[in-house]
């Protein structure tokens, strides 16, 4: 049985699952799905054309799915934010539904856990068991991979995709692709410190695929004097058998190296 | 559905202009003055002597007209305005100015200041600034014309940014930003010409040639005198379009403020006003 505190303003139109709090203060648009057991705490906001699936918990002051912050695009632009499962989002959060003139619609997986006032922009697709802290802002059209770690303050340009399992210190300004598995720091220039090992140990990664990836790093980014990265991608390339992890590796640095900027995903603005 | 939520909390004192939308929740104090056609999404708090311009868009969680957090403030009843057509996104808060600073914090029209920015005591915005996400001004900060601010973006108190500046993402700055430049880095430093940012404005073909002219000349890799020696260069070069003129004063504004902030040598507060003592709302 749902439960809607009484000062909370619920649209008639908004569905909510079975077991799902709307607590005091809370404003849910029209059109709204709230799956089960959602919890909303006090003053929170859900505006039109948000989804959530089940089990996310949203803290004080969460404003999710209001219009993208684009110039020329007012509050009662059409757009969608499709939330998954399990998500917390703490306090002050903010997420922005997608732009008309890009993809239409934000993309939040399931398991993530966004810390206060962290921010997703426009279009953003957040894969799954990801960690934002404090005050990241994660701009639009950014793709964040699964088991992301993102310290705090970290911030990224338009367009930025962050490979699965990297880690970003603070403060980090990412103007450019981070590959997966790697530690990136730094402002400016934001650059690859080495593996994540800290994060490949946690989720439980073999020893074999640990040591690939640290060879396959070393080889990338402590490269001899002189040598492209391009040349060291294409000497690693042509190495047999290699672990999937290090192929997935490999086919990311490729693919942020065709675009000018390092930013795989810029070939798709309009 | 009504324009004004009965939810809202809103002194009868208050003036409201015509045609403006309410949302739940917002809070609005005695001595505030919303102009017309203003929209105030849900939760928004406006307090102490507050006034808005028409046609302000202010989202959800945002507060303007607080308290100073500066250490100077004694509750004196200071000021905020917002002029025309601004847009507040969610959790931006504005303060209201200090007694020792200009007794108000103003902002001009057409702003949009993103998700989280702040705006401290005594500062004032122009018209047509950006300010990205979680951008903090500190107070007594001056930020011209057309600006525009990435995210992140940390203003040391008593600096001036000038029009038509870039600052990149993440950058703390400490020192005035010159205008029509592209501006980053710790140690900060001027990164080019804010091309793009001109473009985007429509600034003149010739007007953009002459700024690069006198860009090459102040910051270029070949200039090896001092700022104050290459701009008596090119003011003695001949005259000056209206932007590079500009330029050179504003260049020379910081050269004569302290540590690289021209508003620094205008303070009104004296050693003994900056003494610790407790916040306003708890001191004794």
């Amino acid at each position: 049985m749902a439960k809607i505190a009484a000062t909370a303003v619920v649209d008639k139109t908004v569905e909510l699952g079975a077991g799902a709090l709307v607590g005091p203060g809370c404003v849910v648009e029209a059109g709204v799905v709230i799956g089960d057991d959602c919890e909303l705490v006090a003053n929170v906001m859900v505006c039109r054309g948000t989804r959530l699936g089940r089990g996310n918990r949203l803290f004080a002051g969460c404003v999710l799915g209001e219009a993208p912050q684009i110039l020329g695009t007012d509050r009662a632009a059409a757009g969608e934010l499709i939330i998954g499962e399990g998500n917390t989002f703490r306090e002050c959060v903010t997420i922005s539904r997608g732009s008309l003139l890009a993809s239409g619609r934000t993309t939040v997986g399931n398991n993530n856990y966004l810390m206060a006032y962290s921010h997703l922009g426009h279009d953003v697709v957040l894969e799954d068991q990801t960690t934002l802290a404090n005050c990241c802002q994660v701009s639009g059209h950014c793709r964040v991979e699964r088991n992301v770690w993102l310290s705090g303050y970290a911030g990224t340009h338009q367009f930025v995709t962050i490979g699965r399992f990297a880690y970003a210190a603070g403060y980090s300004a990412m103007a450019s692709d981070v590959p997966p598995f790697l530690k990136v720091s730094g402002n400016y220039p934001c650059i690859v410190r080495g593996l994540n090992r800290t994060g490949l140990l946690r989720a439980g990664f073999a020893a074999e695929s640990i040591q690939a990836l640290e060879r396959a790093y070393r080889l990338l980014y402590r490269r001899k004097d002189g040598q492209t990265l391009a040349a060291a991608a294409a000497e690693l390339a042509r190495q047999d058998g290699l672990d999937e992890n290090v192929r997935y590796l490999l086919e990311s640095v490729q693919r942020s190296m065709q675009q000018r900027q390092g930013r795989y995903q810029e070939q798709f603005r309009r | 559905m009504p324009r004004i939520s009965p939810l809202a909390v809103i002194d009868p004192k208050a003036a409201i202009g015509r045609d403006v939308a309410i949302g739940p929740f917002c809070v609005i104090g005695p001595e505030v003055q919303i102009g017309d056609a203003c929209e105030l999404a849900n939760n928004v708090t406006l307090e102490g002597r507050t006034r808005l311009g028409e046609r302000n868009v202010l989202y959800p969680n945002v507060v303007v007209g607080a308290a100073p957090q500066d250490l100077k403030y004694n509750g004196e009843p200071t000021e905020t305005s917002l002029g025309p057509r601004n847009v507040l996104r969610e959790n931006v808060t504005v303060h209201r100015g200090t007694a020792l600073g200009r007794g108000r914090t103003d902002i001009g029209s057409g702003n949009l200041l993103m998700a989280g920015s702040h705006v401290a005591h005594d500062c004032v915005l122009g018209d047509d600034i950006l300010l990205g996400n979680g951008t903090l001004l500190a107070g007594h900060v001056v930020v011209e014309d057309g600006a525009v601010l990435s995210g992140l973006v940390g203003i040391h108190h008593f600096v001036t940014v000038g029009r038509l500046s870039y600052v990149a993402g993440l950058t703390a700055v400490r020192r005035d930003v010159p205008p029509y430049v592209k501006f980053s880095g710790d140690p900060n430093r001027v990164r080019g010409l804010n091309a793009e940012g001109l473009r985007r404005r429509g600034l003149g073909a010739d007007d953009v040639a002459a700024l690069k002219r006198a860009y090459r000349l102040l910051f270029g890799p070949n200039a090896d005198h001092a700022l104050a020696h290459r701009l008596d260069e090119l003011q003695a070069s001949g005259p000056l379009s209206e932007h590079v003129a500009y330029l050179c004063a504003f260049l020379r504004r910081s050269l004569a403020g302290r540590f690289g902030r021209y508003l620094e040598t205008h303070r009104q507060d004296g050693r003994e006003d900056r003494r610790y003592r407790r916040p306003a709302e708890v001191r004794e």
